[in-house]
């Protein structure tokens, strides 16, 4: 089963910390993420400008090798499937489950239902776990 | 009845889709296969494209809460990018 994966795992494999049932999905050719996740990675690293922000942490590496980081984890790599919003909202928009989801849960479940996928998140998501139940697609949380 | 693995998957997948969903789902997968779209650009292996260094840098964000901290103001003010 292929595998859709939210922000935080996509961090995690930017930076190259890999998990095996990851890596297996990779070579399956299987590994996804959704456009929402995708964008809500690209506003956290471009967010704030404080001592805790992504470019201050970076700055230790000088100005150019800063932005090639910050432009790598801008740019979603071929590797990585995410399918188009003329693909993903129809289905989104003929989604029914029992609790209202907000754009980045019914996209995960569209394109869930869309490849065949397992959703596997980071966070504890309860109204995404009861939509998932509600269309039989798996929700794994890994830590 | 006995089914081919192939819709024993889908059977397992989308136990209980209502009819609408259902049709709605075969036709943007239709779709996305005619158009290339269901499998990703170079599917493969992957290795990150960052320097040791810069991984660390980003891990660390990562794990000691930085990232958290910068999603919980982008979700502050787009709800529809929130986890619920």
């Amino acid at each position: 089963v292929a595998v859709v994966i939210d922000d935080r795992l996509l961090l995690d494999v930017l930076a190259g910390a890999t998990r095996p049932i990851i890596d297996e999905e990779f070579a399956r050719g299987g590994v996804y993420t959704t456009s929402c996740w995708y964008y809500r990675l690209g506003r956290a690293v471009n967010a704030g400008v404080g001592t805790g922000s992504l470019s201050a942490r970076l700055a230790a590496l000088g100005p150019d090798a800063r932005d090639r980081v910050l432009w790598s984890l801008r740019e979603l790599p071929d590797e990585i499937g995410v399918l188009t919003s003329r693909t993903v909202v129809p289905v989104m928009v003929a989604l029914r489950v029992r609790r209202p989801l907000n754009m980045l849960n019914a996209e995960a479940l569209a394109v869930a239902l869309l490849v065949g996928a397992s959703v596997m998140v980071t966070v504890a998501a309860p109204l995404l776990e009861s939509g998932a139940t509600d269309l039989g697609v798996s929700c794994r949380l890994i830590g | 009845m006995r089914g081919t693995a192939g819709s024993l998957f889908v059977m397992a997948v989308t136990p209980s889709l209502d009819p609408e969903l259902t049709a709605v789902v075969e036709h943007a997968r239709r779709r996305a296969r005619d158009g290339d779209e269901l499998r990703p650009p170079r599917p493969g292996p992957y290795a990150s494209r960052l320097p040791p260094e810069a991984r660390e840098i980003v891990l660390a964000w990562l794990r000691d809460g930085g990232y958290d901290e910068a999603v919980a103001r982008v979700v502050a003010d787009d709800p529809e990018l929130a986890t619920q």
